[in-house]
């Protein structure tokens, strides 16, 4: 590029003219890349202290085109102060080691925003070793950066949710060893189990999507994660509004209990005789903060089995719901068993996990 | 049946997920512990400790529907209770005052966490906790 310039300095006739398009051409060709590129570009003559930059530049550094002459001090005013030293450290340190101008920095713009720069230049140098000029370029990582510390949190999450995951599992291990007579059973009611929590999983990653997961098709997953459910649809009524978003905080624990109450009824209530029904009905209680969702479940027309006669294994749902749900999310509950079949109410409140930190 | 060293003892659990809390409280008082909670917040567990002062040990999960538990280590401290964190973290930015504080990573290794309890409870001193206060 110095070769062109000198060129164009001295150009002289037609030669001089074909060398001018060329270098045109060429010129046209570099400008647009940088454009394209959104890469901006300096130029400093260090013997004359004059700098020019690119309007890229301008840009990045928060300055209106023109606005200012550019200069070191007009750089430096608007590399972050925090990150200054640093800066101007690696631009001496490549200065006097004859090597590439490598760093990434702030750039602090009045309006308070932050900038992240990378930029890349080098030195050049007369016979006598003196530094005269350096050129550079210089992109706006600001978004990499963003996406960086995003997948920085990601990860912390995903380790966080696995390690809890894992203590869920664990427990869930011990409390079904403690509720089971037989190897055999163990192996279903832990199957079940492990299932409900992949399923949970599936839905909860829709959130680092950031998709919401509404009660409805919350308590369809887990429903119809049994063929019994999907086949036999006429004993089910399903009624209640669409739309009731759930805090993420209660999607795991919800599962767990519908799953309980599913499993229960396609075991030893509605969904296991002839005549059973399940009636599941919820509404949405906006009147108090945070609203509460009211859940009701329904079973009719269920012989049920003589005091002793239900099997081991059962309770395990009943903890939940009438343990779990008020220690873990203040739900109120109730489970009974009436003449004619299982009725359950759940009234949770929906508190949002920054909600229920500040309460 | 040789006489478990957290029998009789007074063990607060803190931890808001029930299934964790119900399988502590379980274990604790499989050995003979008596369980004080469990409970699952930061207000209730000095609810706990305002009405009672007398513990022996306590385990304290460090995330509380995601508020840090530091006003109940700081009670506890204050009572000079020893006491276990239990985290689900890699907590780094642990603030220096509880760096003597036992940490048992989720999931718990029940066997870690009844070993540094009864190490607690075994030793009639004050806790190492009170260190950092």
């Amino acid at each position: 590029m110095l070769e062109k310039c000198r060129l164009s300095t001295d150009g002289q006739g037609r030669e001089a003219t074909e060398a001018d398009d060329r270098l045109r051409t060429s010129e046209e060709r570099l400008r647009i890349a940088l454009e394209v590129g959104h890469l901006a570009t300096w130029d400093w003559n260090i013997t004359t202290e004059e700098v020019s930059w690119s309007t890229e530049h301008f840009r990045m550094m928060g300055y209106k085109i023109g606005e200012i002459t550019p200069c070191f001090e007009s750089w430096a005013k608007r590399v972050h102060p925090e990150d200054l030293q640093a800066t101007v450290k690696a631009l001496e340190v490549a200065r006097d080691t004859n090597t590439t101008y490598a760093h990434t920095y702030r750039s602090l713009h009045p309006d308070g925003s932050i900038i992240w720069l990378s930029a890349v230049g080098r030195y050049f140098y007369d016979k006598n070793l003196h530094p005269i000029r350096m050129i550079g370029v210089m992109q706006d990582v600001t978004e990499q950066r963003r996406l960086a510390e995003q997948q920085r949190v990601l990860v912390a999450e995903l380790q966080h949710r696995t390690r809890n995951l894992m203590a869920v599992v664990q427990s869930t291990a011990e409390s079904t060893i403690k509720s089971c007579h037989t190897l055999g059973q163990f192996k279903q009611n832990f199957r079940e189990r492990l299932a409900t929590l992949s399923r949970v999983q599936g839905l909860l990653s829709r959130f680092d999507q950031g998709r919401d997961v509404e009660f409805q098709e919350l308590l369809k997953t887990e429903l119809f994660a049994h063929a019994a459910f999907q086949e036999d649809s006429a004993r089910v009524t399903f009624d209640g509004p669409d739309g009731v978003k759930l805090p993420s905080s209660t999607i795991q624990m919800l599962a767990m209990v519908l799953q309980e109450l599913a499993t229960n009824a396609l075991k030893y209530g509605a969904m296991a005789q002839p005549g059973g029904k399940l009636a599941i009905t919820w509404s949405l209680d906006r009147k108090t903060q945070p609203h509460r969702l009211h859940i009701d479940w329904r079973e009719c027309g269920v012989t049920i089995p003589a005091q002793g006669a239900m099997p081991r294994g059962s309770g395990q749902g009943r903890i939940l719901i009438e343990r779990s749900l008020p220690y873990q999310l203040n739900a109120v509950t109730t489970y009974v068993f009436e003449a004619d079949g299982v009725h359950c109410t759940i009234e949770l409140p929906l508190k949002s996990q920054e909600e229920a930190g500040s309460a | 049946v040789p006489r478990h060293v957290l029998q009789g003892k007074r063990i607060l659990v803190v931890e808001d997920e029930y299934i964790l809390a119900s399988y502590l409280a379980s274990t604790l008082e499989d050995v003979g512990a008596i369980v004080i909670g469990p409970v699952p917040s930061i207000e209730q567990a000095l609810g706990v400790l305002k009405m009672e002062s007398k513990f022996d040990a306590a385990v304290l999960d460090i995330n509380l529907s995601g508020q840090p538990a530091f006003p109940v280590a700081d009670a506890l401290i204050e009572l000079g209770t020893p006491f276990v964190f239990t985290t689900g973290y890699d907590e780094p930015a642990l603030p220096g005052c509880y760096r003597a504080v036992a940490r048992c990573v989720k999931p718990i290794d029940i066997r870690l966490l009844m070993r540094s309890l009864a190490r607690m409870v075994g030793h009639e001193v004050s806790p190492g906790t009170r260190k950092g206060s």
